[in-house]
């Protein structure tokens, strides 16, 4: 027998692995006899080997360790007391925002689950999630999406969701110390970080609110605000109310009131040419329509006239309610 | 590592501590709690406990010993089974405490389950691939278009890291009194 036999880490995990070919293994047997110590270690890889069938594989879902840290930092720095700044306005987070928008587009779509960044400056943004839900950002909102087990987002600003179903992943929108949980629906969440004044309406299904302890469930038509003064509080919904900068909803409005949405949204100035107009009470609802049709819909609904003035404005005439 | 810089309130070091032990500090939490989300909250727990009483923990020596024993003591709070409450000593590594069977056995998964997730990330895939899917050198190989030669050299690596991570566990189990009083073990 060869009393010089020399074995590798990788012949002995091939060895433990039932990798080698009967030749191979035999070489291992050998030097595993030449020496207790050789026979020691042998047994040792081989316990192991066995010991690690006994546990589970590991999840596939390993934490993402970045989210990890940036939820432990905020905690330190919330339960120290520190000034906790508003999620973007030091340049150092707009690096970071930066850094991972080129993350985004490096390891894209990898498993590797990195927050993607959403900003609208001047103008409203529709934005397509990676889930396929759709959001608008009005002017100034800013919003970065995590997509893996759960659905997370964090904002500021004014967002409009439309959140697709999915009743495996909840979707959980978090601004500032305010939670919003969804399985699928359509809602707006206003926060405003310098004032802590907090604002959720529901367009259609269901949300669950968490904020200061408190927990409230929204349903259509609900909207609920808040802020670090005041109890969260269900609040009554207006007659008017635009969503994701598009759509206009209105219940029993009265129809001063919707020229006057419609004039701020389309930037045009609708005339009432009878006040008794202002009495008719409007319940509808448009997405995103040209001016023409919707002010053609209404005056179809009250049986009025409809037309367009030299001036380029538009004007309704008729017997009224 | 030492604990010394932590407590005197290095945040970069505090967070080099947290990103080496995180995921297999939760992989270890999930062994007792079964629950991923629940392992995750009772890491960050006590990683926040650790940080806000950080000075007070400046004389901790074996900070990995010392973060497994309270993490595992967490866990056994948490899921009611407070029967023999190791109490945590500095330094000491709770694994020495005699315990029944049970919680040992417990332990030893939840200890395996940590040790897989601290591999490096390639290694752990290789390992994973070969270990609790049963696929075949060659195979591991194709799958993740890699040569045979790599896989070789990363089971042979993992195997080590696992030997070295588990040592304290091969000769406490129970069934290996009996083996390792015969023949030198199975070989």
């Amino acid at each position: 027998m060869d009393t010089n036999e020399t074995i590798t880490s990788e012949e002995l995990a091939a060895y433990v692995a039932g990798e080698l070919d009967p030749e191979q293994a035999q070489r291992v047997e050998r030097w595993a006899a030449q020496r207790i110590d050789n026979a020691e270690e042998l047994r040792r890889l081989q316990e192991t080997w066995t010991m690690v069938g006994s546990a589970d594989a590991p999840s596939a879902d390993t934490p993402d360790i970045d989210r990890a840290w940036d939820r432990l930092n905020a905690r330190m720095n919330e339960a120290e007391g520190a000034v906790v700044r508003p999620l973007w306005s030091t340049w150092r987070t707009w690096l970071a925002a930066a850094a991972m928008l080129a993350m985004v587009f490096t390891a894209y779509r990898t498993w590797v689950n990195v927050p993607t960044v959403h900003v609208a400056q001047s103008t409203a943004r529709t934005v397509l999630l990676e889930d396929g839900s759709s959001v608008v950002l009005s002017p100034g909102a800013q919003l970065s999406e995590r997509m893996g087990r759960h659905r997370r987002v964090e904002m500021e600003g004014t967002v409009y969701f439309e959140v697709r179903h999915d009743a495996e992943r909840p979707f959980e929108v978090q601004a500032d110390d305010v939670v919003v949980t969804v399985l699928g629906t359509s809602f707006e969440v206003r926060s405003a970080t310098d004032t802590s004044a907090f604002a959720v309406r529901v367009r259609t299904g269901r949300v669950r609110v968490k904020a200061g302890g408190a927990e409230l469930v929204l349903e259509a038509g609900d909207r609920a605000r808040y802020d670090k003064r005041s109890l969260l509080e269900r609040t009554p919904a207006p007659p008017a109310e635009v969503w994701g900068e598009r759509i206009l909803q209105f219940s029993q409005a009265p129809l001063s009131r919707v020229v006057a949405e419609l004039g701020r949204m389309y930037q045009v100035h609708v005339v009432l040419a009878n006040p008794s107009l202002e009495r008719c009470q409007l319940t509808a609802e448009f997405d995103d329509e040209p001016i023409g049709s919707i002010l053609q819909v209404i005056a179809e609904t009250f049986a009025l006239e409809l037309k367009r003035t030299d001036s380029g404005d538009y004007e309704l005439n008729g017997d009224g309610c | 590592m030492d604990f010394a810089p932590i407590a005197a309130g290095d945040r970069a070091a505090f967070e080099a501590l947290f990103r080496l032990h995180y995921r297999p500090l939760c992989a270890f939490a999930m062994g007792y709690l079964k629950d991923g989300d629940k392992a995750e909250d009772l890491v960050q727990e006590l990683f926040l406990r650790l940080w806000l009483d950080r000075e007070k923990h400046g004389g901790v020596v074996h900070v990995k010993a010392y973060l497994y024993a309270s993490v595992r003591n967490r866990c056994i709070n948490a899921t009611q089974i407070t029967r023999r409450l190791v109490p945590l000593e500095e330094g000491t590594h709770a694994a020495a405490e005699p315990t029944m069977a049970e919680d040992e056995h417990q332990e030893r998964i939840a200890r395996v389950q940590a040790a897989v997730a601290a591999l490096p990330p390639e290694r752990q895939r290789i390992f994973v691939l070969c270990k609790y899917e049963g696929l075949k050198y060659q195979q591991i190989a194709d799958r993740l278009g890699i040569s045979v030669k790599t896989v070789e050299n990363q089971m042979g690596k993992a195997l080590k890291d696992l030997r070295s991570e588990l040592a304290d566990l091969v000769p406490l189990l129970p069934w290996l009194f009996f083996l390792g009083g015969g023949d030198g073990g199975i070989g």
